[in-house]
């Protein structure tokens, strides 16, 4: 298994349109990295750019320390699994699987056993003869993976592979692909536009955005620590809560005024708002840390707000509130019974709630959080 | 679909009206000669006097007329030529002009000729490969003083000759279809090749080629039907001549029937001609269905 650096690497297209923007990933030895971002964040041009299918315009690719620009696709050893699984229509499974060995000229007996081993792991080993077409979306899928595990490759390189799948086969996937990944030991790259599958499948996560890498991480740091608004927004569902405050000072002690409530950051916040009196910046908070309190509380950090659409989801409640100026999403648990136009209140957990800059949209608080 | 479906149960009688000018085209115009021409194929007849019934007569001669055997082995020769080398040639070509920056160009220049009538080509090809005023032996006369090959009336040359007129207008059409066939291929199943070790070669000849086996099975088909029945060329270059010796079943055909007026005889090469060509692409069209080759 391998290493794979990304040294400042872009891909300029004709026309000067600029896909990645100077990308630097390292990817470890059997480290699981996921590249997530909305559709056109050039997530999937990087994959395909370690993969060999793309050109690259700018910068420096290595695999295993060995600087691979120009070498093509067929000797990289990687692997890829692809959106559309890709497989051979006119082959059988097993020769989908086998492909890549017989190339290589493998010997039978040991196509055989890898074929017949990989068919295992995967529960396919009674579909090697029949075609593709006779296959579900979800064998398909394991077809295709079957084919990349057979050939012991370096690096694997998983290019949206579930994103065809029904949600329950999704989930189902994603556990064996992690399980595939522990078993195997592998180095993997994997693109995804659901950060659901990067927060439960990828131990560091390279948030894109435009091209450009807006954060690495692990999971739950990027969760807990987002360095701008994007990428809070972006991890987590449903996605977090921006309020636009003013940032004052009464009395020595710095407020976030919302226009028709008050919030009263926490302590370890309040130094490097501080530079931001007078000025407005986002507010975020996560559905998750608005907690409902069936009162109004006279507690500062009371929020008022009415509810405009309940979401019951069985084992938690999503609602879409008010304020009196502003829309935010709150979930809680199904104990309480709502009403839309019911008048609710809630108290952020201050502690977990970030702030942006208005302009930059970069976190307030990324100097303490890079410390960390 | 579904107000089509509807539409179609509800008045089953408007359908059939509406196939009935289709239908009748096609059984006027070709199901009723066709019965004709095979029932005159057990006749001797000249076209004027009454027919007189032989039987197998007619297909029986078959053996003993050198012209038809000479006929026949012709036809075999354009059928083996114009489907290897215009269906080949297409592909090569559409697999090269693919993706190049003058590809709508080059597709052009080498779909000129196909819109060029057949009398037309055969036309040119004749001045080209004339002996005293040709192209050709003008430009060998260029390196070797003297020398005038007879392209259009010795044997086998003959037949290559005309058949390289056909090529050059034929590629056209399987370079055009191969072009589409491969337009239609999806991108990853080449890319996963790639990954997989294969190098370019590897990757067209186990990815590309099978995945175009749909387009390919219809250009050959094709090419086999039209190199079957291959006359206007022939006819216009050399007549089937000199002595017969460049004839193909439809130009024999066509000389026994309305040069010779033996009516019987040509309809027994014209119904031989047609079993051929059907034979011949539905067992190849069969054989590609059997072994699920046709669709993925």
């Amino acid at each position: 298994m391998a290493k794979v650096e990304l040294k400042g690497i872009s891909k300029v297209y004709e026309g000067g349109v600029r896909a990645v923007d100077n990308a630097n990933i390292t990817v470890n030895d059997q480290e699981f990295v996921v590249f997530v971002g909305p559709s056109g964040c050039g997530k999937s041009t990087t994959l395909r750019m370690v993969a060999g299918l793309e050109d690259i315009t700018e910068g420096e690719l290595f695999i295993d320390g060995q600087k691979m620009n120009d070498v093509p696709p067929k000797d990289r050893n990687i692997a890829m699994v692809f959106q559309n699984y890709a497989l051979y229509p006119h082959m059988t499974v097993y020769d989908n699987m086998a492909f890549g060995l017989k190339i290589k000229k493998v010997d039978k007996a040991e196509i055989q056993r890898r074929v017949d081993e990989a068919a295992k792991i995967l529960d396919i080993d009674k579909l090697l003869d029949r075609k593709p077409k006779a296959l579900s979306g979800g064998q398909r899928q394991r077809v295709a993976v079957g084919r990349a595990i057979v050939r012991h490759p370096k690096v694997f390189l998983f290019d949206e592979p579930l994103s065809n799948l029904d949600a329950k086969l999704r989930v189902q996937m994603r556990a064996e692909l992690s399980g595939i990944h522990t078993r195997l030991k592998a180095t993997m790259i994997y693109v995804t536009h659901d950060q659901v599958e990067a927060m439960t499948m990828g131990d560091k996560i390279v948030v894109m955005k435009d091209g450009k890498i807006q954060q690495i991480g692990a999971p739950l740091y990027l969760y807990n620590h987002p360095i701008n608004k994007f990428v809070a927004g972006f991890i987590g569902s449903p996605p977090m809560n921006f309020l636009t405050v003013k940032i004052i000072e009464k009395s020595g002690q710095i407020y976030a005024d919302e226009g028709s409530f008050v919030l009263r950051p926490a302590a370890e916040h309040v130094e490097a708002l501080r530079k931001y009196v007078g000025k407005e910046v986002y507010f975020g908070v996560r559905p998750e840390d608005l907690a409902y309190t069936p009162k109004a509380s006279t507690s500062e950090n009371d929020m008022p707000t009415s509810i405009m659409v309940i979401e019951p989801l069985g084992s938690e409640i999503h609602l879409y509130i008010k304020t009196r100026n502003q829309e935010l999403i709150a979930k809680t648990t199904p104990n309480y019974t709502f009403h839309i136009g019911d008048e609710a209140h809630f108290n952020p957990v201050m502690e977990k709630a970030r702030y942006f800059d208005k302009e930059t949209e970069l976190s307030i608080l990324r100097d303490q959080e890079s410390d960390k | 679909m579904g107000a089509t479906r509807r539409a179609r149960n509800q008045n089953p009688f408007l359908s059939y009206i509406l196939i009935l000018p289709a239908f009748a085209l096609v059984v006027g115009l070709l199901l009723v000669p066709m019965a004709q021409n095979l029932y005159y194929s057990f006749f001797k007849w000249d076209g004027i006097s009454k027919p007189i019934f032989v039987g197998l007569g007619n297909y029986l001669r078959f053996f003993a007329d050198s012209n038809f055997v000479q006929s026949f082995v012709n036809t075999l020769i354009w059928v083996v030529a114009t489907l290897a080398i215009p269906v080949a040639g297409g592909l090569v070509v559409a697999n090269f002009l693919r993706g190049l920056k003058l590809e709508n160009l080059f597709k052009s220049i080498f779909f000129i000729p196909l819109t060029i009538s057949f009398v037309s080509t055969g036309a040119v090809w004749s001045y080209i490969f004339s002996r005293d005023l040709g192209m050709l032996n003008g430009i060998i006369g260029l390196f070797s003083h003297g020398t005038k090959v007879n392209w259009l009336t010795s044997v086998p040359l003959n037949t290559g000759s005309m058949i390289i007129a056909w090529v050059w207008q034929q590629l056209g059409t399987s370079m055009v279809m191969f072009l589409a066939g491969l337009s239609t291929i999806p991108r990853d199943p080449v890319e996963a090749a790639l990954l997989d070790g294969a190098n370019k070669w590897q990757t067209f000849v186990h990815v590309t080629l099978p995945m175009l086996r749909p387009v390919t099975t219809v250009v050959i088909t094709m090419a086999m039907v039209n190199s079957f029945k291959t006359f206007d060329i022939i006819y216009v270059i050399t007549r089937g001549g000199p002595y017969r010796s460049s004839e193909t079943l439809a130009v024999t055909m066509f000389r026994e029937t309305f040069t010779m007026f033996n009516m019987g005889y040509g309809a027994a090469i014209s119904a031989l001609l047609s079993i051929l060509v059907i034979l011949v692409s539905v067992s190849y069209i069969k054989g590609m269905w059997k072994k699920d080759l046709l669709f993925y």
